[in-house]
């Protein structure tokens, strides 16, 4: 046997002993029996009892238990939450008006703050009950007890935990048996390192594996193509029965699935007509508005107009297409028109800096590619068509003309939301005081160009030309 | 069922009759407040509106103390409770106060069939003539049909506190288990009868005071309110009848404890039903719900109303939530008086506000308080007279034994 290997032997460590067990078999008994260990000194020490047990808790000494209390902190941790949450997401983050109330608002936060404050509470005390209890506890060395296990049913027990400081093997058993049980044992610390059941392991590696199953077959459906349809889980989710925009339907009589605005109605925010120097550009609103715009005018014709008038309409269309045939006279008329229509001459709101450098950004994402960055009509558009020689394209105008200079702010706010010539309308793009900020850059580029250098300061000239 | 077979010998039967005559003295006496009130009223300004309110208000506050008896007794034997044994008997008696409370809302009634629209705006003819909401509710809402829902409510409590009150002293002579099997059996159809009286009730005598205003949680929040009355009474009467000597060995801390439970509970109860309806209708909006909170923001209303929020719910939560306070006898006394003024006050803020004489003013508030004091005395001398030599325990109840050793932990 000299050739056997050395196996590390797994030395048992000696068994301690945890303490003694007492048993009993009357209830009264084990409260007279427990008034002594109290009165003895213990405080690391229990009794068990088939059923709960009046009286024992003052038997024991056992302090009334500082549950309440962390049910009590729980519970205004929940409510503190609560409100401090509403707060920050309703009135500070994300502040959203909801029917006229305050954006932090106390009724409407009550509800929140109760069901926290009680889930908190309920949090509270269910853990608190078992960390006070000290659960989950699945093995204690007393269960090894054959007599123990009659706790459960007629028996009565007193354990001494040899933690206690007042505890001594031979004082303590002493002690234990003058309380007259019928019996009294010690209970050992476990020698061996409990192991887990073969089936258990098995059984949880199924579990394993079968809880792995689902989220690897969603993978691999993810990952791959297939040539069968999807499969819907919720069918109603994947086809309602909502009407999507643009397509027709038999709901309606007009067969449109869109609605149209309900006449005489003004959708939320299109009122214009309360600030008339502002959205037209116009010192006021002409009876003939057919030049203004074309959208507006049509709209207040129909709302204007009885049905009876319809007839009128559908003659006077056929009047004006003569007009259309000629195009240099119908232009020429619409310009005179447009000349006589009393434009605001002054901005319609204050004028500040801010204004004037929001006009540049817009100017020069909207305008520049055309009219170029100094207003000159040379945009890099302007420059390819030319250099392509293409027929249609009318060179913008360069703001820098007798003409243009001329034109009231209004009719350049004008310009910009209905279009001129081939320049469409920006009016759809760009809101009103974006419009008017470009107007008012405009204004500023014609100014730089025209100005006498002799009336400037030295400095600026000077700055001038060394700028390049 | 077993009768417990130690009991009947063990227990003396004590009545109320023990106190002595002082307690039905006392209680005359402060009926005299009454006619004082009354006068009060003749001789002020808006005076008899301000008697005619008081008195609703006065009638109405004893009356919840009294229902929420007659809830206790029927889910004590709905819910075959063993602990409330002892303190049965105490609130079959209150219960019982339905009795000279039915004659004292009697006047109210009849004033109101005699077209008198003092009180109800719908009794008159001419404000049904000129108001068209009250017209749409008037089939509903007339004083003839006011009148036998009158009958029918008082008839149905009465009927029931006799029941209960009759079986459980039928059982101190004879012993039957028998009728207490009979009363669990008859408590839930009664509960059911009882919870719709009390609903319409509270939406005609209180809630029709502004017939324009409606809210369907309203008898559930006089019901809450006369929880809280009911279990501060008991609280009052058991501490009180125990430093008399009454009830002293079967009625323990324990009890004492849990009555003081019950009224935390139900105090906390009336908070949420009351924050139910104002938060509705404060979210909704709708003019015709809110005016009947606007009315009690103006005029010194708002006052009054803060007091119940805080006085009403924060403090007793607060303080009242310790289980010491609860067992000590001393301080559940303090604060089952605390939360009955309370809910004299919420029953005040329900009523008083319609009355349309100028806010709250100093004026009002005596008459009230007289008119209380008076109510009181006619309803606790009914109590003491209906009491008269009926032991103050169901002392052969089969559950006495387990209620005599209750012990809460």
């Amino acid at each position: 046997m000299a050739t056997t290997i050395e196996q590390p032997v797994k030395t048992k460590a000696e068994p301690e002993l945890l303490g003694f067990l007492a048993e009993f078999d009357d209830p009264n008994a084990l409260i007279e029996a427990s008034k002594k260990v109290r009165d003895a000194g213990y405080r690391n020490w229990d009794t068990h009892t088939p059923f709960p047990l009046h009286g024992i808790d003052e038997a024991m000494g056992i302090k009334w238990t500082i549950l309440p209390w962390i049910v009590a902190c729980c519970g205004l941790m929940g409510g503190t939450i609560a409100i401090s949450m509403q707060w920050y997401m309703n009135a500070y983050d994300y502040p959203f008006l909801i029917s006229g109330k305050p954006l932090f608002s106390i009724p409407a936060c009550i509800p929140i703050v109760f069901e926290l404050s009680v889930l908190l509470a309920a949090f509270g005390a269910f853990f608190g009950m078992l960390g006070l209890n000290q659960l989950p506890k699945l093995y204690n060395p007393m269960f090894k007890s054959e007599a123990f296990r009659r706790v459960t049913n007629d028996r009565f027990f007193i354990s001494m935990d040899a933690k206690d400081a007042k505890f001594s093997e031979i004082d303590t058993g002493e002690f234990l048996k003058s309380l007259n049980p019928t019996n009294v044992e010690e209970f050992w610390s476990d020698v061996e390192s409990p192991k887990l059941p073969r089936n258990l392991k098995l059984g949880l590696s199924i579990v394993g594996v079968l809880m792995i199953m689902p989220p690897a077959l969603v993978a691999y459906k993810r990952s791959t193509t297939t040539n069968t349809p999807r499969v819907h889980i919720v069918p109603d989710m994947d086809f309602q029965p909502s009407l999507k925009a643009q397509n027709t339907t038999n709901v309606f009589s007009d067969g449109r699935e869109i609605r149209p605005n309900i006449k005489g109605t003004i959708p939320r925010g299109q009122f214009k007509d309360d600030n008339i120097p502002f959205y037209y550009g116009l010192k006021y609103l002409p009876e003939d508005q057919d030049v203004v715009t074309i959208a507006v005018q049509d709209e207040k014709k129909a709302d204007a107009k009885p049905a009876e008038d319809k007839k009128a309409d559908a003659e006077k269309a056929p009047a004006t297409k003569p007009a259309a045939a000629d195009p240099a006279a119908a232009a020429a008329a619409e310009a005179k028109k447009l000349d006589e229509l009393p434009w605001v001459t002054e901005f319609p709101m204050p004028v500040t800096a801010k204004m004037m450098a929001r006009g540049k950004e817009r100017y020069r994402i909207y305008c520049s590619a055309c009219h170029g960055l100094g207003g000159e009509g040379d945009g890099l558009v302007t420059l390819r068509a030319m250099d392509l020689q293409q027929g249609t394209w009318v060179k913008p105008a360069s703001y820098h003309t007798e003409n243009v200079r001329k034109l009231p702010v209004g009719r350049l706010y004008h310009t910009i939301t209905n279009g001129v010539r081939k320049m469409p309308a920006y009016g759809p793009q760009i809101p009103p005081e974006d419009r008017w900020s470009i107007v008012l850059y405009l204004k500023a580029l014609q100014k730089s160009q025209q100005i006498d250098a002799n009336t400037l300061p030295e400095d600026v000239k000077r700055k001038l030309r060394d700028t390049k | 069922m077993q009768t417990s077979p130690d009991t009947d010998k063990k227990i003396t039967v004590q009545t109320l009759a023990e106190l002595g005559p002082l307690p039905m003295k006392v209680a005359l006496g402060c009926a005299v407040l009454l006619p004082v009130a009354f006068l009060l009223g003749w001789f002020s300004e808006n005076g008899m509106t301000k008697f005619a309110f008081s008195y609703l208000q006065s009638t109405f506050f004893f009356l919840s103390i009294s229902l929420g008896a007659l809830f206790f007794v029927m889910i004590q034997q709905l819910t075959r409770a063993g602990w409330s044994v002892v303190l049965r008997r105490l609130s079959e008696f209150i219960a019982m106060g339905v009795i000279p409370l039915a004659v004292l809302v009697l006047p109210i009634v009849l004033v109101t069939l005699a077209g008198n629209d003092i009180l109800y705006q719908w009794a008159s003819a001419k404000n049904v003539a000129e108001d068209h909401l009250l017209q749409a509710k008037a089939p509903y809402l007339n004083s003839g049909f006011f009148a036998i829902r009158y009958l029918i409510y008082f008839g149905s409590w009465i009927f029931l506190a006799r029941f209960f009150l009759n079986k459980s002293v039928a059982q101190d002579a004879n012993g039957d288990p028998e009728l207490t099997l009979l009363m669990e059996r008859r408590s839930g159809p009664a509960l059911l009868l009882f919870s719709f009286t009390l609903t319409f009730a509270a939406f005609d005598f209180i809630m029709s005071l502004d017939a324009h205003w409606f809210s369907t949680i309203f008898g559930v929040y006089y019901f809450a309110a006369g929880l809280v009355g009911f279990f501060s009474f008991l609280a009052i009467s058991l501490v009180y009848l125990r430093s008399k000597g009454l009830l002293q060995e079967p009625v323990t801390v324990e009890h004492l404890h849990d009555v003081g439970k019950l009224l935390f509970a139900f105090n906390c109860f009336w908070a949420y039903i009351a924050i139910s309806q104002y938060l509705l209708i404060w979210y909704s909006n709708i003019p015709e719900e809110t005016v009947f909170y606007l009315h009690r923001q103006d005029h010194g209303w708002g006052t009054i109303s803060l007091i119940l929020v805080i006085g009403h719910f924060a403090i007793p939560f607060v303080f009242f939530m310790s289980r010491w306070m609860k067992r000590n006898p001393k301080t559940l006394f303090f604060w089952a008086f605390y939360l009955l003024v309370m809910n004299w006050i919420d029953i005040f803020w329900l009523v008083m506000p319609n009355a349309n004489v100028g806010g709250v003013s100093f004026g009002m508030i005596l008459v009230d308080v007289c008119c209380t004091i008076g109510v009181g005395g006619i309803y606790v001398a009914g109590l003491l007279k209906f009491a008269g030599q009926t032991s103050v325990m169901p002392v052969r109840d089969p559950r006495l034994e387990e209620s005599l050793k209750f012990h809460n932990i």
